[in-house]
């Protein structure tokens, strides 16, 4: 078992890197995706089971991920969910606080596309509920990634598009299901 | 089957294009990658494998968010259906989780 533990590790720790040398932790990035794809198939099925699963992934992230704004973005991602489940003070505690830390973990590793993304998505969510000077926080380093990385300009908002739009598209969705259509095989396998 | 992957700047390009929000490009840019035969993912260089590692999460990521945005729910599956073909090809091959990418 110990042997197993350390292969384990010896080969997850093979690729760290992205092809220009930046620190990339591929197990971690790609289980995010995961988590992503079964929030969008909760969203299209209905099924709650998926958020759970989605949750389930970004504890697996969190205890395994050493680099840290993957890390500190799994962290905040997944205190986005349980706050959107459970808007309760302590899940939005949670919140702010995972949001300082992946701002500031990849703010010291220059992701500005992550940086834009994170205060994209913490603005929208504080806006939403009232928070409007932890909203500014938001604005503030949206704008710091914007003067770090152009590209990042129009994420706020297409994000603040999505936002608009979400609730009418998933209606929409669960509208246009065609009847008898099966989206089982869509789910991933544990 | 694609015996061709992308380039590093193809790769940056497309990444470009999916953080300005052109991700129908950017997933189709990257459609080689997750058509690639893995069976020889343990032989390639690293670089390489970082290549197709990099060039799948693109398509992956672009492919759910196609998703996300479209509005009819056949649309979303399929966008969905794509995504998930590269997840299980690429994400959960055996040769990719045994050089360490666990599912």
């Amino acid at each position: 078992m110990f042997i197993g533990i350390l292969m384990y590790k010896k080969l997850a720790y093979q690729l760290k890197n992205d092809t220009r040398g930046n620190p990339y932790e591929y197990h971690t990035e790609m289980a995010r995706d995961e988590a992503r794809y079964n929030l969008v198939l909760a969203a299209l099925t209905g099924n709650a089971a998926l958020l759970d699963a989605a949750i389930d992934k970004m504890n697996t992230i969190i205890e395994n991920a050493d680099e840290p704004t993957a890390r500190t973005l799994a962290v905040f991602e997944k205190a986005r969910m349980v706050h959107s489940q459970s808007p309760t003070q302590d899940t939005f505690e949670t919140l702010r606080e995972s949001y300082n830390q992946a701002t500031q973990a990849s703010e010291l590793g220059k992701k500005w596309e992550r940086v834009a993304a994170i205060a994209s998505w913490y603005t929208i969510d504080v806006a939403k509920k009232g928070h409007f000077i932890e909203a500014t926080k938001g604005i503030i380093n949206f704008v710091k990634a914007v003067n770090n990385d152009k590209s990042t300009l129009t994420i706020l908002p297409r994000q603040i598009a999505r936002e608009v739009t979400e609730a009418a598209r998933h209606k929409n969705w669960r509208r246009t299901i065609p009847s008898g259509a099966d989206y089982s095989s869509l789910q991933l396998s544990r | 089957m694609n015996k061709e992957l992308p380039t590093e700047s193809q790769i940056f390009s497309a990444e470009r294009k999916r953080t300005k929000g052109l991700v129908a490009q950017a997933a189709e840019e990257m459609r080689p990658a997750v058509e690639y035969p893995l069976d020889d993912f343990t032989v390639l260089e690293n670089q390489e494998k970082q290549r197709l590692l990099m060039a799948s999460r693109i398509y992956v990521v672009a492919k759910t968010s196609e998703a996300n945005r479209a509005w009819e729910a056949p649309t979303v599956a399929h966008h969905l259906g794509q995504a998930k073909e590269a997840l299980d090809d690429v994400y959960r091959n055996p040769y990719v989780q045994e050089a360490g990418i666990p599912a």
